[in-house]
């Protein structure tokens, strides 16, 4: 028997016509620079429209990855620019994308040349604009799920890609789209947040707005409980425009839509959208509804084929090792015999979302041979290859455990999210990486971390919160204090839609030396606390809240009065 | 620093074409080694020489542009002819990225 799931869409001719001229008018603009026909103040609008930062050390090139989704042919070819332009490797981010830190100004345009060839680009991945449309990494093969939300994110990405009427925007945008009960796109801290519903068995979207992370972090607002999926873009047109004419372009930290919403009251901003969304739902004339109906038939169904475990049972029965990583890296698939496995970039020791170039080849073709082509980017910056068969695990374990990448580590306390942090970021207060890899070593070597369960760590090296630290179980803030690094501690921050949490403040911050202790410390303290084996950090602070954490915390770390 | 102090700080900027951190030297020309960098300890020169840089920024010589981007100051530490940088941010910057060895200088710094 053979079942079908959603796969990979290939892009239009007007996509590739648009980048191509993209990248011309871009390699002129280099050269224009550095002949010096272009000041900096002229030229840095232009290299952001291209996803082109100049940071601490060097240029930082943000390719876009559309919802998290690449094939093999992309990664290697990602992975080849790595080798060419760069340093070897790349860093996977938070919102699903991939940065190149190394890049020199006049190899750009040649990158964005390779990108092309394989249907990428590194365009809306910075400016004021809508950015890359982030989604589920499981979408396509989780039980839990709906529908598959590939098809709308898709649309959303044509439909957004150069969108005249929104290339300026107040500030950025971020859409977020879930097709399953359990939101693994943490949709309520987007500025739109999308999940698919079924209401009478029909189908459509919860519309959430206004949630983001950043100085000011909000948990986004429902303002459409249930719309109807063939006004979906409508809809979201409708949001955006409201807020691109009354967002406060005055000032950049109140530019977002959250500060929209709370300074215009939720009803009043609805009201709003709703008009707007009167005047303009018939100019659509269901050609959205007509593009989307192409689209899933251009997200060419590949046929999932039906096959004996093999060797499974006992090598499952016999290996520790694989039985541990089983446990951790392997999610049930939607289709019996079928498995989703997530390949940790988490190493003990190595930079969170940071993959070599050969490592990058290498899971390429495990995808190409196991996981019918397809890969995925985790917001928790991991490899996901989403359609693996049972009794093919082994095999791919086997060949992850020689590259490096059998981590059994997800969802656990290494399995580390973080941001670049000061080593790179031109924003940055304090780093976060080398915390990361502190903390990843020093658990490994406690060999704590299968008996500690689920702990999910997050920072991030400044009060922009690109590491997502309001959403770890415990959020490491870097902040800088008389020009050395310091650190905040939050926790009980999650990101499930049902309980979404942003973390409460520990209280006063720590230095550099002192905070792997103080994360040690916490994780003993609730070792201590927990009811048995089975209850989480996150369960055990919600039942005993967070004094007895700070208050073991500070007696041990005590600060002194003025200046802790 | 008390208020009435000033310097010793250097003119440090980013390298147009590969992004790299340098410093305005005596000449004035640009380097990537802080002991090759002129140092600065008076407000008003501080001034001058930020200004040096900035013209720097958009100065055409035979056709060729200098290639320098948001020149600003970078206050320092030195004791006894050793250099260090008074805040942390400056001192990674110039020793580069503490998670790999790039290549770029010995990582000693705290
Ligand atoms: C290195 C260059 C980067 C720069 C200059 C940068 C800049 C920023 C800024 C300024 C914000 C705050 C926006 C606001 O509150 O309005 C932000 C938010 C964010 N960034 Fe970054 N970022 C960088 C890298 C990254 C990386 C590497 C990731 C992923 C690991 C990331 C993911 C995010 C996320 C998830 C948010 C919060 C969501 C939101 O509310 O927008 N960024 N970034
Ligand atoms: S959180 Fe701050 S330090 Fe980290 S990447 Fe974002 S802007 Fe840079």
């Amino acid at each position: 028997m053979e079942s079908e799931i959603g796969k990979l869409y290939s892009y239009s001719g007007f996509d590739s016509e648009f980048i191509k001229e993209r990248t011309r008018q871009f390699r002129e603009q280099v050269n224009r620079r550095i002949k010096g026909f272009l000041t900096e103040e002229e030229f840095t609008p232009l290299r952001l429209l291209n996803g082109l930062y100049l940071q601490t050390h060097s240029y930082m090139l943000r390719v876009a990855i559309p919802y998290g989704v690449l094939n093999s042919e992309q990664l290697t070819q990602l992975a080849f620019i790595a080798d060419q332009w760069d340093k070897g490797y790349g860093h996977f981010t938070t919102r699903q994308n991939i940065q190149f830190n190394w890049p020199n100004l006049v190899d750009i345009p040649e990158i964005l040349d390779s990108l092309a060839g394989v249907g990428m680009h590194a365009v809306q991945t910075s400016g004021n604009t809508i950015r890359n449309i982030t989604s589920d990494p499981f979408a396509g093969a989780a039980v839990d799920e709906i529908e598959n939300p590939l098809p709308y994110a898709e649309l959303l990405r044509q439909w957004s890609t150069d969108h005249q009427e929104f290339q300026f925007l107040p500030r950025k945008f971020k859409i977020a789209i879930t097709g399953s009960l359990n939101d693994r796109a943490a949709t309520r801290f987007h500025d739109i947040g999308l999940r698919i519903m079924l209401k009478n068995g029909q189908l459509g979207f919860e519309v959430s707005v206004g949630g983001g992370l950043g100085r000011t972090p909000v948990i986004g607002t429902v303002i459409r409980e249930f719309l109807p999926k063939e006004d979906f873009l409508p809809y979201v047109e409708s949001v955006i425009s409201v807020w691109n004419l009354l967002g406060r372009r005055d000032n950049k930290y109140k530019a977002r839509i959250k500060i929209t919403l709370r300074e215009l009251g939720s009803k009043e901003f609805q009201a709003l959208v709703e008009k707007r969304f009167d005047e303009i739902r018939n100019t659509f004339n269901g050609a959205d509804s007509k593009t989307l109906e192409d689209i899933k038939l251009q997200f060419s169904s590949v046929q999932l084929i039906e096959m004996p475990l093999g060797n499974y049972q006992n090598r499952h029965k016999e290996n520790q090792g694989f039985r541990n990583w089983v446990k951790n890296n392997v999610t049930e698939h939607k289709i019996t015999g079928y498995t989703i496995v997530t390949v940790s970039l988490k190493t003990h020791g190595n930079t969170p979302g940071d993959a070599t170039s050969e490592q990058m080849r290498m899971v390429a073709n495990l995808a190409k041979q196991y996981s019918y082509d397809e890969l995925r980017i985790s917001k928790e910056q991991n490899i996901v290859l989403p359609h693996v068969h049972r009794s093919a695990l082994f095999d791919l374990y086997s060949m992850l455990l020689k590259a490096g990448l059998a981590s059994a580590n997800v969802g656990l306390i290494s399995d580390i999210v973080a941001c670049p942090g000061l080593d790179y970021c031109k924003l940055a207060t304090a780093r976060s990486i080398p915390l990361a890899k502190e903390l990843g070593v020093r658990f490994r070597d406690l060999d704590l971390e299968q008996k500690i369960g689920i702990l999910k760590i997050k920072i991030s090296g400044c009060i922009n919160a690109c590491g997502h630290h309001h959403l770890g179980h415990i959020g490491i803030l870097g902040l800088e204090r008389a020009g050395k690094e310091s650190y905040q501690v939050v926790l009980g921050g999650e990101e499930s839609t049902e309980t979404s949490n942003i973390g409460k403040n520990l209280g006063p911050g720590f230095s550099k030396t002192e905070i792997v202790p103080v994360i040690e410390k916490l994780v003993n303290i609730y070792l201590a606390l927990r009811l048995d084996d089975a209850e989480t950090f996150l369960e055990t602070y919600k039942r005993v809240g967070i004094t007895p954490f700070s208050k073991e915390i500070y007696q041990e770390f005590p600060r002194r009065k003025k200046n802790a | 620093m008390k208020s009435d102090e000033f310097g010793p700080v250097v003119v440090s900027a980013n390298d147009l074409l590969t992004g790299n951190v340098i410093f305005l030297t005596e000449k004035p020309d640009w380097t990537t080694n802080i002991h090759e960098a002129y140092v600065i300890n008076d407000k008003a020169e501080s001034c001058r020489w930020l200004l040096e840089g900035e013209v720097q920024q958009s100065l055409f010589s035979d056709n060729l542009f200098s290639h320098v981007v948001d020149p600003y100051l970078v206050e320092l530490k030195i004791d006894k002819e050793v250099i260090s940088f008074c805040a942390f941010k400056e001192a990674l910057r110039y020793y580069g990225p503490s998670n790999y060895f790039h290549g770029k200088r010995d990582w000693e710094i705290v």
